[in-house]
């Protein structure tokens, strides 16, 4: 018997920080989430699978798009037609959607009630599956303690939409402990709510498949599902790897580099690189330079250049297959603070001078009054990864003046 | 730090080359050579010795990149060091080769790197040009003026633009194209374009209950238009089927009227009318059919021919053609005959000539064989060429030896001689003294300058002047010792100094505390512990004095309660004053410890000051011991070096007046020895004649003599040439001669051979010959072609046709044979055959006739057996014999037939229209119905039925319209893609947002840093530029200043006449020197806090005239009383500037370009 356990769909939530550019394979990536949904429903029908589980995050929970409710309709739809029944449960962001209480479903879908634990049969494979959905979008009790016993000579799958032990990164939704899951007697547990896949093997399966595609840089790496096959009671997990886009986050050591289009090069090159593991798959790729290099004054100022210069190595190795997320920079200067300070030059006379900006107060009020104008002109929206924004906006200047007096001066020294 | 060595062992075009930079009181060397004389390699090997060589480079063109090699001597105050730098792992090694650390020049160099040596301490003409322009570039903005000027680069103001242009691209207020601007608005767009996009539940709920109704509504509206359809068709029916019925019913009765009836088939009738027809006209057309048949048979009985003659048709016709072939034959044979006859007769006119028989056989036995006749004609052909080249070989040996002889002669005219070695040695050595004039003029003129070069070091000795051999044996102080004692005195100055500074401070420090204490006593009024003691004390001895009665109590009451009150009330107070009293008693105890201080400094600086005049003494003592009475100490090593320099002015006299004397004798000795030489060479020479005169005189008479043999020799060489060529012409002509005998032979035997040697008595006649010859061969063969084609052929045919005519004749008609005439014979043959075809011809017309006829009678006789066949089966059933009984029979049969018909017909219009329902059923509604009332009803059920269907389409369109808004919300990812899009440009706006703030900060940030460095370095850097810009412009300029009336302060320079120039109206070649000026003052207060480097200028004064040069040049002296100045130039013209501004020792090295 051959199942399918998917979580954190989060259907038609859009992938943040990507801009368009004109060779940008935006127009057949925009809709990255739909289609690696699609590709699960081609999935379980290709591998012909006894039923697929949702645990929970089918869509976000302020998207307000029915729309989205009808392209999950029909996608379960092609489910139905091949004899496949889904198991859903709503969780946190579910709860929160309209969608979830007035979309019409085929026949083939199940979904976990809400209002108590509930256990779905299907006697034909011995199967039980015991679920609650999320009723609000904040469950802080432990909805796994009223979960039924299992249903003896079946194999019992507990679907829970959990932080599990309380992680960080995500809300502490239905918190639970990995001993009191096992303690449940289950076979195996389909969590969802952490887009990390996790899986520990012990007297239980207990698994976090992840999310299916990745919609930011902080979510890089593979993503899918799992498949899980079951001969005599035992569980054998198998990662599906569904997304469309792939983020990554590409660290490339400029220390050799002279010269922006050496830069441009070396990073070329590991592009490429990355593109030898699973080269169908586009990526979203940061670049972060790093590495005290000579390029680091060439570089300074120049971000649309630079930019410009890795988009014509993606260029070279293929605008469809790579997505430029944006090209960072996190280089420093060649050579030490101390050596311009020996100088006793005029360049050692102005790092001194840089470095006093930071605490001279008539300064910092002409860079305030200076920046004041765009600031109130910047849409509130714009607040992710802009760090200097943030900070600067709070009057503290202190980590951008940091970052911008070194890059200054090597500037000088090389030339614009 | 500077270098004393520079090695270029193995580097660009120098192998083992070693330039040397001693030390002097100006540490200034020049290195001076041509354009590719390696001027350029030194600069490089100068950076590159100090800082390493690069990866790549342009100098491996001699020496492999890895045998590159750099030597050199570094040396600072604390002594020096040599090594090598070479290339790979460990680059510095010393002389011997042995590696050395990577940090081991770190004591001279200390932080210098490449890039900043080369900023700060190497300058050569482009960039003095390229600061020129800069500072005009930022000619509005003092600072950058200065920063640039001092940090060597020209970075600054590309460097701002660069940003200002940046953050304007990114950001500009009220700038609609900035990028942030475009994201923004693509961010705007994008939320339109959701906000239309995007569907809430609620509308598709309420789409679906929209459609939901309608589709309601039509269901009813659908089943009441069922009914009234229904109710409509019964009464069409019944108006539709009730004429139909009584027309069914008429037909059934009027079959039954006709009773029983032969049935003959449909067609009987018009079969019957048709064959009776056929019948009779078949019948006529047979009896026309017969007669014509007769009428063709009589035709061919009128018809005949003989058919032999057309047996032998073929043979006839063959014949008449061979008639038509030789019809001209009879005249063409006597035309061939004559003209082989006017050939023969030019065979024979051209064989008489030969003097061969003309009988036609004989000459063709006489003509020659064409193998023959080639032999002759090729032999004609070669003679020419062989008799010329006997002729040609002949005449060259003539020739030749009338060259050998006229060689022969000339050498024996010419005499021989020999120039004695004693006179070319003397010559050789005269040679190199020939011009001595024109140098011991120099030699002289060099002496006298050498002297007053000494008189001038002698006077500037000043006071202390004495003759220059006194000035030698002096016993003065050793320069290292006078330093010693400079730098002695100068510490005990400045330890006085210091002494007075802290003396005086402490002073006033202590002066400080005393007010200070003064004031506060007086402002707080503190009462301390000593007061309230003395109080106490005051009040216990006015007690003690009562107690004891010294003082009656009467008296002495009053005053004990005072006491006892003060000493009460001072306790109050000192208790209400504690803290004021601590802090008096501090500034009592600092004024204390200040002015123990102030004590102990006036005895140290008491101390120092004696030190100081004992030092003053000392040397005082010991100037008055070495005549130095009364030099001051700090002149003492200038005086000295001015010393040096008598000395050494003093030196260089000796040695120039030795040199001049050494060149007068050498010039006397010569030419005493080049004299006595030609006297022995027999040249009569006048005595005392001068040196260069005599050195003519020789060089002619040793030239004469040198051509004359030079000639001898020459001539020589052409008798030998001569004699060899002669022995090969030789040779040729007898080759030549031996070739024309072999041909004379050849020559001979043809001639028999081809018979013509009767007729070839000479080489024309023989070509004559040979010509008749080929005329004899051409026209006996011409003569065989006529009677072998032509006469031979006519005879054959002419046999031919009477041979075949006489055969035919006899066939056809013997008689004929009695003509003799054969193509006539023919022609009357072909007469008869022509008469006999066309009777044969007839006969067949006749024939094909005849059967025509009949076969059309047999047809005629067929068809009318065939249409009686026809019409057998309808008589017989009639029972009738003739088509005329038969006819009324068949009309009665179609009658029943027609009503049958009209009977099936109306009952299946029953069937058709009747919907289905039976006869009786139909029968009943019709019965049921008013006739009149049915049109009626039927068209009221019509209206009800059109408003039904009115409704009916209102509300279907109503459902393609909630269908349409149902069927819109699909699924599809409108909403999705124009989120993704937002994202999009969100992001956009994040980097944008992000590249903003950095470069503004930036742009903002190199502002304040500029301003405030100018702040910080104007007054000193100015002050000092301005001298050296005054001294460049030779005081055109005279000071360097600051406008602050402008948005930001600007440079502008001062002239004498106190005119005010902005930088923007100085000439070009001035900005360089204000640029020069800027960058040298820079590089002076750089080095008045860090470690020294050579200081390497390359061409800097391409484009200054002399006196600017001159002025240019004393610049760079002053700086090189601090560093080291190596001043690169290819301009000789520079080098007597340099020299009077330095002196004539300075250090010149001189670079050689190589000759290829």
């Amino acid at each position: 018997m051959k199942f399918i356990h998917a979580a954190d769909i989060h259907l038609d939530s859009p992938l943040h920080g990507l801009s368009a550019y004109p060779d940008a394979p935006a127009a057949q990536l925009r809709n990255a989430s739909r289609d690696a949904f699609s590709k699960l429903v081609e999935l379980a029908i290709e591998e012909a699978v006894a039923f697929v589980v949702i645990a929970g995050d089918l869509y976000d929970g302020d998207w307000r798009d029915h729309n989205t409710g009808i392209f999950f309709s029909k996608e379960m739809g092609r489910l139905k037609r091949a004899g496949i029944p889904v198991f859903l449960l709503f969780g946190n962001h579910d709860a929160e959607s309209e969608m979830t209480k007035k979309l019409t479903l085929p026949d083939n879908v199940t979904t976990f009630s809400s209002k108590k634990p509930a256990v779905h049969r299907l006697d034909a494979l011995k199967v039980a599956l015991h679920g609650q959905s999320f009723k609000d979008k904040a469950i802080t009790e432990n909805l796994a303690l009223r979960y039924p016993e299992p249903v003896a000579g079946y194999y019992n799958i507990g679907v829970l939409h959990t932080a599990l032990e309380g992680g960080t990164v995500h809300a502490n939704y239905a918190p639970c402990s990995r001993s009191e899951l096992h303690a449940k007697g289950y076979d195996y547990w389909a969590l969802g709510h952490v887009h990390e896949y996790q899986h520990w093997a012990e007297k239980s399966d207990i698994v976090f498949p992840g999310n299916l595609q990745g919609r930011h840089i902080r979510e890089t790496g593979r993503r899918g599902a799992v498949l899980v096959t079951v001969e005599n009671g035992h569980a054998q997990v198998e990662r599906l790897y569904l997304d469309v886009l792939r983020w990554e986050n590409l660290s490339v050591d400029t220390s050799d580099s002279l010269s922006m289009s050496d830069v441009a090069r070396q990073v070329g090159l590991r592009l490429e690189d990355l593109l030898s593991v699973d080269g169908h798959v586009p990526r979203a790729v940061r670049v972060t330079l790093r590495g005290r290099t000579r390029a680091h004054g060439a570089l300074f100022g120049k971000a649309n250049e630079l930019r410009a210069e890795v988009l014509g190595q993606i260029a070279a190795i293929g605008n469809d297959r790579l997505w430029l997320e944006k090209v960072k920079l996190a280089t420093e200067p060649f050579g030490d603070k101390a050596d311009i300070g020996g100088r006793m030059d005029a360049i050692a006379d102005l790092q001194e001078i840089l470095e006093e900006a930071a605490t001279d107060p008539e300064f910092l009020a002409q860079l305030r009054t200076e920046l004041q104008p765009f600031f109130g002109k910047v849409s509130a929206d714009v607040k992710e990864e802009v760090p200097f924004l943030t900070l600067a906006r709070a009057g503290d200047f202190g980590a951008l003046l940091k970052h911008v007096s070194p890059a200054l001066l090597a500037s000088l020294m090389d030339g614009p | 730090m500077r270098i004393r060595q520079l090695q270029l062992l193995k580097y660009g075009k120098f192998d083992g080359a070693s330039l040397e930079f001693p030390k002097a009181a100006c540490d200034f060397h020049v290195i001076v050579g041509p354009n590719e004389a390696g001027k350029s390699t030194v600069r490089n090997a100068i950076s590159e010795l100090l800082f390493g060589m690069p990866l790549r480079t342009r100098l491996d063109f001699r020496h492999a990149l890895t045998e590159m090699r750099l030597g050199g001597v570094l040396e600072d105050d604390t002594g020096g060091l040599a090594f090598h730098r070479a290339r790979g792992r460990t680059p510095l090694r010393t002389p011997a080769d042995e590696p050395l650390p990577e940090g081991h020049l770190a004591p001279f160099l200390g932080t210098a790197d490449k890039a900043f040596f080369e900023q700060m301490f190497c300058m050569d003409h482009a960039q003095l040009v390229e600061g020129g322009r800069s500072i005009l570039d930022g000619s509005k903005d003092v600072g950058r003026v200065l920063f640039q000027s001092a940090a060597g680069i020209a970075s600054l103001g590309p460097v701002r633009d660069a940003l200002e242009k940046q953050a304007g691209s990114l950001w500009a207020p009220r700038k609609a194209s900035s990028d942030y601007a475009l994201a923004a608005q693509r961010f705007d767009e994008a939320s339109a374009e959701l906000k239309g996009a995007q569907v809430k539940t609620k509308v598709w709920s309420d789409a679906k209950s929209a459609l939901d109704e309608v589709m309601n509504d039509i269901a009813t509206e659908e089943t009441r238009r069922l009914t009234l359809e229904a109710t409509r068709a019964r009464l069409e029916r019944v108006r539709r089927l009730g004429p139909s019925l009584l027309k069914l019913r008429a037909t059934e009765s009027a079959l039954a009227e006709l009773g029983e009836v032969v049935e003959f088939p449909p067609t009987a009738l018009a079969d019957l009318n048709a064959g009776g027809a056929d019948l009779s006209s078949a019948e006529a057309l047979l009896q026309a059919r017969a007669s014509d048949v007769a009428l063709r048979r009589k035709e061919r009985s009128e018809v005949s021919y003989d058919p032999s003659i057309l047996a032998l048709r073929s043979d006839i016709e063959a014949l008449d053609a061979m008639r038509s072939l030789c019809a001209n034959h009879p005249r063409d044979l006597p035309l061939r005959q004559a003209e082989v006859e006017r050939l023969l007769d030019d065979a024979r006119t051209a064989a008489l000539q030969l003097g061969w028989s003309t009988g036609e056989t004989e000459m063709r036995a006489s003509r020659p064989t064409a193998l023959s006749l080639k032999a002759v004609t090729n032999l004609l052909r070669d003679r020419g060429g062989l008799y010329q080249a006997m002729r040609s070989a002949d005449e060259a040996v003539r020739q030749r030896r009338a060259d050998l002889d006229g060689f022969q002669e000339d050498l024996a005219a010419l005499a021989s001689a020999e120039v004695a070695p004693a006179l070319r040695q003397a010559l050789d050595e005269a040679l190199t003294l020939k011009n001595s004039g024109a140098r011991q003029r120099t030699w002289m003129a060099a002496v006298e300058q050498a002297r007053d070069k000494l008189a001038h070091a002698l006077a500037a000795l000043g006071q202390w002047q004495m003759p220059v051999d006194r000035l030698r044996t002096m016993a003065l102080p050793s320069p290292a010792r006078i330093a010693a004692l400079q730098r002695h005195r100068n510490d005990s100055a400045t330890a006085v100094a210091h002494a007075r500074e802290k003396l005086e401070e402490l002073q006033a420090q202590a002066v400080r505390l005393e007010l200070e204490a003064r004031h506060f006593e007086h402002a707080h009024k503190v009462v301390t512990p000593t007061e309230v003691h003395e109080a106490r004390v005051s009040r216990d001895g006015t007690w003690g004095s009562l107690k004891r009665g010294d003082v009656a109590l009467a008296t002495g009451a009053s005053a004990l309660d005072a006491a006892i009150r003060l000493a009460d009330e001072l306790v109050d107070a000192q208790l209400g004053t504690a803290t004021e009293a601590a802090r008096l008693q501090s500034i009592r105890q600092q004024l204390a410890l200040a002015r123990a201080d102030v004590l102990r400094h006036e005895q140290l600086f008491s101390a120092r000051t004696a030190e100081l005049e004992q030092l003053d003494a000392d040397w005082t003592a010991l100037a008055a011991n070495t005549g130095w009475a009364g030099m001051p100490l700090d002149d003492a090593a200038v005086w000295l070096v001015k010393r040096d320099e008598a000395l050494t002015a003093q030196d260089e006299v000796a040695q120039r007046q030795r040199e001049l004397d050494e060149e007068v004798s050498s010039c006397r000795e010569a030419q005493a020895a080049l004299a006595s030489a030609l006297q022995d060479a027999a040249v009569v020479v006048p005595a005392n004649t001068e040196l260069p005169v005599l050195c003519s005189i020789a060089g002619l008479h040793v030239s004469q003599i040198d051509s004359t043999q030079a000639r001898r020799t020459s001539l020589a060489q052409q008798v030998k040439q001569a004699q060899r060529t002669l022995e090969g012409l030789k040779a040729a002509a007898e080759s030549a001669a031996s070739q024309h005998q072999q041909w004379q032979a050849q020559w001979a035997a043809a001639l028999r051979s081809a018979s013509l040697d009767a007729a070839s008595a000479t080489f024309a006649e023989a070509e004559g010959a040979v010509d008749l010859a080929n005329i004899v061969t051409d026209r006996l063969e011409r003569a065989d072609a006529i009677r072998r084609e032509r006469i031979d052929t006519m005879l054959a045919d002419l046999e031919k046709l009477e041979a075949e005519a006489r055969r035919l004749a006899t066939e056809v008609d013997p008689a004929f044979l009695a003509l003799g005439d054969w193509p006539e014979v023919s022609r009357r043959l072909s007469q008869r055959l022509r008469e006999a075809v066309g009777a044969a011809q007839k006969a067949e017309l006749a024939d094909a006739a005849l059967r025509t006829a009949q076969a059309s009678e047999n047809d005629a006789d067929l068809r009318v057996r065939e249409t009686r066949a026809r019409l057998g089966p309808l008589l017989a059933l009639a029972g009738v014999e003739s088509v005329a009984e038969a006819l009324p029979l068949v009309e009665r049969s179609d009658r029943r037939r027609a009503l049958q018909q009209a009977l099936a017909e109306a009952r299946e219009g029953l069937i058709r229209d009747g919907d289905g329902l039976t006869r009786e059923a139909i029968e009943a509604e019709v019965a049921a119905h008013d006739p009149a009332e049915v049109v009626g009803l039927c068209e009221q059920a019509k209206g009800e039925l059109a408003a039904v269907g009115e409704r009916l389409s209102v509300l279907v369109r109503q459902r393609v319209t909630a269908e349409q808004a149902f069927s819109a919300i699909a699924g599809q990812a409108n909403a999705a893609t124009a989120e993704a899009k937002r994202q999009e440009a969100l992001a956009a706006m994040g980097e944008v947002a992000e590249q903003y703030i950095e470069i503004a900060t930036a742009n903002k940030l190199l502002k304040w840093a500029v301003d405030r460095y100018r702040d910080r370095k104007q007054g000193p850097m100015l002050q000092r530029a301005s001298a050296i810009f005054s001294e460049l412009t030779l005081g055109d300029f005279v000071k360097l200043g600051v406008d602050y009336e402008k948005d930001a302060p600007a440079l502008y320079a001062k002239r004498g006449t106190g005119q005010v120039v902005e930088v923007s109206g100085l000439s070009e070649g001035t900005r360089d020197q204000l640029y020069l000026a800027l960058r040298v003052a820079a590089l002076e207060l750089h080095l008045e806090n860090a470690k020294t480097l050579p200081f390497v200028a390359d061409d800097l004064f391409i484009n200054f005239d002399d006196e600017r040069s001159k002025a240019g040049l004393k610049v760079l002296a002053e700086l090189s009383m601090r560093t080291q100045v190596v001043f690169l130039t290819h301009h000789d013209h520079l080098l007597p500037f340099i020299r009077e501004v330095f002196s004539e020792d300075v250090n010149i090295v001189e670079l050689q370009r190589e000759v290829a």
